[in-house]
């Protein structure tokens, strides 16, 4: 017994040895902070905000899913991307969706949501994030009031940004105001999507809501910040969305005049002017002061974009150098005006299709680099024989439709360093004043015709741009369809490839534009010295009149049975998209 | 005074060894025969194995009462010098019974010495402490070390497939420095981490890069019994690796080497240029775009396949151009041990070791350097205090290119033929931006420095109070360090333009050098307090554990960045000091785990056998209060064999051995702190010129988060005929594996915006069958045959996991009560044939019309098996996918060793196989131009076209990009996987003792040994290795091996 009593005494020591230790395991993660600290100061709460803002997507910093390949604005000679194999075919469906320009693809930062613009677990990501930072700023006894007035209503305009791009792509969505739970809510945390006019006018009452809250102005620190102006601007632009046709098949006159009304506002607040130099809007040394930038997104050489890279001439110095991933389409030059003023449809544009890149518009020369054009100091030459010359078949980067991109290319940044650590400081501009007055001008002339205001309101826009007037380059006045078409042609050419674009089409329906094949400009040099310039078909697209509004994804219908049940829903989902299509 | 000179006398015959060898090579050097004889008066013979015959090298003999002797060499053989032809003899070898044999004068003494085992004495290590091989009831099986010393692996996880059941083992790639193999033991049981756990020398630790030939064996514990004492870690079995002591007799030097050359198993044919040019003019058309390639460049083209250069019509082969020739492995050891045994029996042996290996890789860029250290002292200090001091320890100097494998062999893969490789003047081309030869050679460099030290020590105290108890304490301190250092340079890269037949330099990826260096240090320590006892009571054995154990380990990193370089010199201080151009960046983080452990083992006469164990375990992962689980096992046995009413009757039957365990065991899952609710710390948007700090949610916490709790059975039998000659195991096990983390997602709608807290609500069983078969026989003539052959068969269930209605509520697609990892898709049925088709090219009505556009002929066809209401619906969706495939991790691997020795000459050879796994098709096995990229001969043979409207192509018709119908997972693209392999391969030849001796050394073997030489997937039609870990083939390959090396033993 004696043995087995020592034995037992020394089992238990070597249990007490044990017991007596039981904090050895307490460990405190140093890469995270708990939660209870975050929202006990306007410090800790500003880090939470500035994550916001570092989750907007757009095309700075994203390779691929660009809105301008969508559209056919511009080419890509990859055929793996989404644009090539997704959308021209008509392949858009619940299984093959494209999610737009994102942040997936961000080199330098971490970014913890990716995911494209109108990416639908992204968006709703994004839009929880606000809704954590305003419920718990809200409810913080410890943040101060006046930290509650300015911030708050910065993430009601950052939510408000995200629900405008579901809405604009989906049609009604679940609209979402707080924080979900499944701990203390349940079911409910399966919404049902709202209308297409509700989610509307969720948007437009927050912007509403929260513009005065805003500042009118902001110093050069708080760029990338709404202001005022940036919350009207939007308003009027989701008005102007709900005006079109997309939304407003019976064409209600009010819907129009309500958007006018909008953007008229943003005028009047006098905050606002065109830059007299187009090309100054992409210097990224004056856009944090330049008048006319509404919102935009800041970047910097630490953490900036590499658009240039990726999308830039492709041979330079005879060497591969750029991707050549943005290369602007026949369809898109074809609609660049002469410098009188006119369309080259207009058989007295003066426009000769054996010397097409003679007196057109400032603007052309401004935005697309062609056969001839000077880039970083080597001219390039997309004619046969040339140093870039057009790649028709997608052999390699080099340009298939024989044009690059110059517009919103950061000019200072090499291309080749810019693939992975040049980084461009030059922001990314979500809205500005041309598109204000444009936005005006569209919707008052659907509203009440081709009046004083809409004309000077075109004009302003061409005018910065060296362009006549149009009563100067359509000889008098015109009338509202023409007016109609100058604008959707100011649209297109002023505001090509700055993420527009998929938007108008789109809320236009324009099936025409959509189902045109993409045509490229294939330059011959002749024996006796001149050029030869033929349109070549390069690629056929196909589109479906149900892809003006986006299809639910499959996996998201399938999560949630309050959307599944609304297959076919009420209203047959006339006024936003049917999900099952 | 005879014991001092003894001594002595070991120590000058040691050194005389050293010089005899350092003279012997010096007069081959010189062409001069050694002249060298054996002093004063010796005995000699031969050591066997009373078993099987094969002689033993290795055996110590001692003279009695000193501590002079020698080992037997690689053919038994030993000569020993005496000082009286009346000593006596003590020969001894592990896992042998010990034989003392007086000299009575004899000048020759043969031995053959009997194996432990029969008697049931071979110790097993089992977890924390060891039982009779006999008498364990625990699944465990031990890998013969003798088998894997040889072999031509640089990663010692590569040298376990296929010679052990139970042991599933897949090699994901060849590179040097990541070529270690992911093992499961048993198959998956859960999906979490199925890692198993290694522990070397008693501590958990890897032995990826342990020097094989310190490797004394390795034991694989699986059953409920032997893995409960692991507690939270021993869920997906463990592997025990116990490195080698020295053994008492005079110091030996043993040299250990092979050179090798390796080369991929398999390299995927693609075409050549005129084949990729005429191609992609095809897909071009069938997508209406116009041809890629011009008739005149075709022309040049076709030139080019046939021979002529012309710069501006390459003809490259990417993927065998940038993969060298024969890439050189070697790894070289010397080995120095011995040891003491004092008058009063207290003893001390040494091993000491020193170990370099090199493996280049397929380009010269890629290789590592790793140098091996160990040195293990064990003494008795007291007559009844025994101490170890243990060091190993490795330093290992990677160097890559600054691009990594996987970019590198991208590049490979996308680069077609009528893109230059290189040009005829050595410049070399790129392609989309991107440049092969640029990034594998000139992109800069990665160095990485990574040094470890296991350190133990390790006392035992026998107490004398009571008989058969004894305390132990261990401590182990493993320092770790990593140093990385990555130098970015701009890549030059050549185009040749034909205007002005110029070569123009171009560069790519940086426009300035930049450098980041990165340093990682661990401390892991572990103490573990022991306290033993084993007794017997007449026929009752017992063997009882305690153990108290805790460890902990903190791990700090720092890293710095410079970029924009005006200088070439890879450092941070000649970098730029604009502070845009820096940045550094450093954390910390610790581990902790304690537990107690109890391992008990009864028997009664060796017959009836109980074992009882378990741990009461605890980790830092969990919040207070919900730290500690504890896991209890009990296991029993019945040696029939034993059993008087055998003995009688069955001779032949050595042993038969009935066992059974049940007991439960744990698997850590997820992260740690899942328990707190935190924000995590990121990089946010810029404002006012700079990018700003910021916080993020993270999931939400789960308060309540455990550990995964795996049931495990196990039933089995061991059976041994005639002395060992024929031997068998077989098990029958099963797991039940629950509280496993799961993440569900799938119960919140996408617009929830996060995802959610994971909580421990899977369940998913695993059961299977495990065989092996030993066989050995020495023939007449001389021939020695060891035949050892193993199958396992594992299969998992998923049996509770979260799953969205649309999978569950479908039969086909359910992934419950399904293998975890089945591949699910839709179920191709051919291609579109033109008669599918209207004239306005629209499906034929009756044919389901698939949901991701356009299709023609020449498109994969899918079933219409379902659709929402569970019925065909006339349209291909999500509803129609079903089971495709078998998972990725084979289900049955099996393995046959098959050893032969005749004379001098020895042959090994494994065959390894593995069946029921299945291997997707992806990327540029799939699809053409993939990125714009390559395309496989296969492809360009096989694939559907107007010329050719096989409606069973391997491939549909080509586009340039694969369309959306043709990409969609389905059965199309899955291909079964099954394979055998020659795994190793080794002929050796053991030197004649005679010559040996000439040259003045104790015995010499050479041998020359293959790894993966043969490799049978007749599944598989393009060339691709069936382990292939990327579906696009796109990694860096798996190696065959051929070496030459050596054994001599000084």
């Amino acid at each position: 017994m004696n043995t087995f009593k020592r034995l037992i005494e020394a089992v238990v020591l070597v249990v007490a040895v044990s017991s007596c230790s039981s904090n050895f395991l307490n460990v405190t993660p140093q890469n995270q902070i708990s939660s209870a600290s975050v929202w006990t100061s306007s410090q800790n709460a500003d880090l939470f905000l500035n994550g916001i803002y570092n989750d907007e997507p757009d095309f700075r910093s994203q390779g691929w899913d660009l809105i301008s390949h969508y559209t056919g604005y511009s080419y890509v000679g990859a055929e793996w991307m989404p644009a090539r194999q997704v959308v021209y075919p008509g392949g858009i469906s619940p299984e093959n969706t494209v999610n737009g320009p994102g942040n997936s693809n961000y080199i330098g930062g971490r970014d913890h949501i990716g995911g494209g613009m109108w990416d639908w677990s992204a968006e709703y990501s994004r839009i929880r994030e606000c809704n954590i930072f305003i419920q718990n700023v809200e409810q913080s006894t410890d943040i101060p009031q006046s930290y509650k007035e300015q911030r708050i209503p910065e993430a009601r305009f950052l939510r408000a940004l995200f629900y405008s791009w579901l809405w604009e792509n989906y049609g009604g969505v679940p609209i979402i105001k707080i924080p979900l739970d499944n701990q203390t809510q349940g079911n409910k945390i399966f919404r049902p999507r709202a209308t297409e006019k509700a989610t509307f006018q969720f948007i437009d009452d927050e912007l509403t809501a929260i513009a005065d809250s805003l500042p009118t102005t902001q110093g050069a620190a708080d760029v990338g910040r709404p202001t005022k102006g940036a919350a009207l601007t939007l308003k009027a632009w989701v008005e102007l969305n709900e005006a079109s046709p997309l939304f407003n098949p019976s064409n209600d006159k009010t819907l129009w005049q309500n958007a006018a009304d909008a953007y008229k506002k943003v005028m009047d607040m006098g905050v606002y002017s065109l830059d007299p130099n187009f090309n100054d809007l992409w210097d990224p040394s004056t856009q944090a002061s330049n008048p006319e930038l509404i919102f935009q997104r800041e970047y910097t050489t630490a953490k900036g974009g590499y658009a240039e890279g990726y999308r830039g001439v492709t041979m330079q110095g005879g060497v591969e150098t750029g991707w050549g991933n943005w290369t602007p389409t026949q369809n898109l030059v074809d609609k660049f005006d002469m410098s009188n003023g006119k369309m080259i449809s207009d058989p007295n544009s003066g426009y000769d299709p054996q010397n097409p890149y003679k007196n057109r518009s400032q603007r052309f020369y401004d935005s697309i680099i062609y056969n001839g054009s000077v880039w970083q100091g080597d001219t390039v030459w997309t004619q046969m024989g040339g140093n870039n010359q057009i790649d028709l078949g997608s052999q390699s980067d080099i340009t298939n439709t024989g044009y690059y991109t110059r517009k919103y290319m950061d000019k200072t940044v090499s291309e080749a360093a810019n693939v992975r650590n040049g980084k461009s400081p030059e922001n990314y501009i979500y809205f500005r004043y041309a598109g204000v007055l444009l936005g005006y001008a569209e919707a008052e002339n659907e509203a009440n015709g081709p009046v004083a205001s809409v004309y000077s309101a075109v004009d302003q826009v061409r005018a910065r741009v060296g362009l006549p007037t149009i009563e100067q380059a359509y000889g008098g006045s015109v009338t509202q369809s023409k007016m109609r078409d100058i604008i959707h042609n100011e649209w297109a050419t002023e505001f090509c490839f700055e993420d527009k674009s998929w938007y108008n089409l789109r809320r236009w329906k324009d099936l025409a534009w959509f189902n045109s094949p993409i045509y490229a400009m294939q330059i011959t040099p002749q024996s006796n010295g001149t050029k030869k310039y033929q349109q070549v078909k390069i690629a056929d697209r196909s589109w479906h009149a149900y892809q003006f509004l986006m299809p639910i994804p499959h996996g998201v219908l399938v999560q949630n049975s309050a959307m599944l049940k609304q297959n076919g829903g009420a209203d047959n989902w006339n006024n936003g998209q049917n999900p099952g299509y | 005074m005879k014991n001092r000179y003894g001594r002595k006398d070991s120590l000058r015959g040691g050194t005389g060894v050293i010089l005899q060898l350092l003279v012997a090579l010096f007069c081959v050097a010189l062409g001069v025969h050694p002249l060298m004889a054996q002093e004063g008066p010796h005995v000699q013979g031969v050591v066997k194995d009373a078993t099987t015959g094969s002689t033993m090298p290795g055996v110590n003999v001692l003279i009695k009462g000193t501590t002079q002797g020698v080992a037997t060499d690689l053919n038994g053989k030993y000569t020993l010098s005496i000082s009286s032809p009346t000593d006596t003899l003590i020969f001894s070898y592990i896992g042998y019974q010990t034989k003392v044999v007086p000299i009575n004068g004899r000048s020759t003494i043969n031995i053959k010495l009997e194996s432990e085992a029969i008697k049931g004495q071979e110790m097993v290590v089992l977890g924390y402490n060891a039982e009779k091989k006999e008498n364990v009831t625990a699944a465990i099986s031990q890998v013969k070390t003798a088998q894997i010393a040889n072999k031509p692996v640089a990663n010692e996880t590569n040298n376990l497939v296929g010679r052990v059941a139970g042991v599933i083992a897949v090699q994901n790639s060849g590179e040097p420095g990541y070529n270690s193999s992911d093992i499961h033991i048993r198959g998956i049981s859960t999906i979490g981490n199925s890692n198993p756990l290694v522990v070397v020398d008693g501590v958990p630790r890897s032995f990826s890069e342990i020097n094989p030939e310190n490797i004394k064996f390795i034991t694989v514990l699986k059953g409920a019994a032997a893995v409960a004492p692991y507690g939270m870690a021993g869920a997906n079995g463990v592997i025990l690796v116990t490195t080698k002591s020295g053994l008492i007799g005079k110091p030996t030097l043993t040299y250990d080497g092979y050179f090798g050359i390796q080369n991929p198993t398999f390299v995927p044919k693609m075409v050549n240029a005129y084949q990729f040019a005429l191609l992609k003019n095809e897909a071009q058309a069938n997508v209406g775009g116009q041809p890629s390639y011009s008739q005149a460049e075709l022309q040049g083209f076709k030139a080019a396949v046939n021979g002529t250069v012309d710069p501006q019509y390459p003809n490259s082969d990417a993927l065998h151009t940038i993969i060298r020739n024969n890439a050189p492995m070697t790894r070289n050891s010397l080995i120095l041990s011995g040891g003491t045994k004092y008058k009063d029996s207290r003893k001390v042996v040494y091993y000491a070791s020193l170990g370099w290996t090199y493996q280049g890789g397929m380009w010269t860029t890629d290789n590592i350097h790793r140098y091996n250290a160990s040195l293990r002292i064990d003494a008795d200090v007291t007559k009844t205090t025994h101490a170890s001091l243990f060091f190993n320890g490795w330093n290992e100097q990677q160097h890559y290119p600054a691009t990594s494998a996987g970019t590198i062999m991208y590049q490979a893969y996308r680069t077609p033929a009528v893109s230059p490789v290189y040009y005829a003047n050595g410049d070399w081309g790129s392609w989309d931006g991107r440049s092969l030869v640029g990034y594998a050679y000139h992109s800069g460099f990665q160095t990485n420095k990574n040094r470890q030290v296991y350190s133990s020590i390790y006392i035992k105290q026998d107490l004398p109070f009571l008989p058969g108890l004894d305390v132990k304490a261990r401590i182990s301190y493993d320092p770790y360090d990593s140093f990385q250092k990555t130098w970015n340079t701009p890549v030059p890269t050549y185009k040749y333009d034909p205007t002005t037949k110029t070569y123009n330099e171009g560069f790519l990826l940086y426009s300035k050098p930049q450098l980041s260096q990165y340093y990682d240090r661990t401390n892991n320590y572990v103490f573990q307090g022991y306290l033993d006892y084993v007794h017997s009571f007449g026929k009752h054995n017992v063997n009882l554990t305690a153990v108290y154990e805790a460890d902990k380990s903190l791990d700090q990193n720092f890293g710095a960045f410079r970029q924009n370089y005006n200088l070439n010199i890879p450092e941070l201080n000649d970098g730029s000091s604009i502070p845009a151009d820096l940045s550094n960046n450093g954390l910390s983080s610790q581990t902790r785990r304690m537990g107690v452990v109890f391992q008990g083992n009864y028997n009664y006469a060796n017959t009836y056998l109980l074992t009882v164990s378990g741990r009461y375990d605890g980790s830092y992962y969990f919040a207070p209060g919900h730290r500690f689980g504890f896991f209890p096992a009990i296991s029993a046995g019945w040696n029939v064999a034993n059993e008087k009413f055998i003995v009688d009757r069955f001779p032949w039957l050595t042993t038969f051995k009935l066992r059974g365990s049940w007991g439960y065991s744990g698997n850590l899952a997820g992260s740690a702190f899942q328990y707190l609710s935190t924000y995590g710390i990121g990089q946010g948007a810029n404002f006012n010129g700079a990018p700003t700090q910021a916080l993020y949610e993270q999931n939400p916490a789960n308060p309540f988060i455990t550990w995964e709790k795996a049931l495990m059975e196990d039933v089995g039998f061991d059976m041994s005929l005639w002395s060992d000659k024929l031997t068998a195991s077989v098990d029958y096990f099963y797991q039940k594996r629950s509280n496993m983390l799961v993440n569900p997602t799938v119960t919140v709608p996408s617009s929830y915006g996060i995802g959610l807290n994971q909580v421990n609500a899977g369940v998913m069983s695993n059961h299977g069958l495990e065989l092996s078969v030993g066989y050995n026989k020495a023939f007449e003539n001389g021939l020695v045959m060891n035949l050892d052959g193993n199958f396992t068969w594992a299969h998992n269930k998923l049996i509770n996991i979260f799953e969205a209605n649309d999978t569950y509520n479908n039969p086909n697609r359910r992934r419950t009560g399904r293998q975890f990892g089945t591949m699910f898709g839709y179920k191709a049925i051919g291609l579109y044939t033109k008669s599918d088709f209207n004239p306005d090219g629209s499906l034929k009505s009756g044919i389901a019309t698939p949901a991701w556009g356009t299709v023609r002929p020449g498109d994969i066809m899918y079933a219409d098996l379902s659709g929402p209401n569970g019925k065909p619906d006339g349209k291909i969706t999500p509803d129609d996918r079903t089971v495709i495939g078998n998972p990725r991790t084979p289900g049955i691997n099996y393995g046959l060793d098959t050893q032969f020795q005749y004379k001098q000459f020895g042959l090994d050879l494994l065959f390894q196989g593995a069946a029921q796994t299945s291997f997707y098709m992806g990327g540029w096995i799939q699809s053409p131009f993939n990125a714009n990229g390559n395309v496989t001969l296969l492809q360009y043979n096989n694939h559907w076209s107007p010329s050719n409207p096989n409606p069973n192509a391997l491939f549909p018709r080509v586009s340039p990009a694969i369309t959306a119908n043709n990409s969609q997972g389905s059965s199309f693209w899955v291909k079964n996987a099954d394979y055998l392999r020659l795994k190793s391969a080794e002929l050796s030849f053991t030197m004649p003792s005679s010559l040996a001796h000439k040259l003045t050394i104790r015995s010499m073997q050479i041998y020359v040994a293959a790894q993966n030489l043969f490799t049978w997937s007749p599944g598989i039609p393009y060339n691709l290795d069936p382990e292939a870990s990327s579906s696009s083939g796109q990694y860096y390959f798996q190696q065959r091996v051929i070496s030459v090396g050596a054994n001599i033993h000084f």
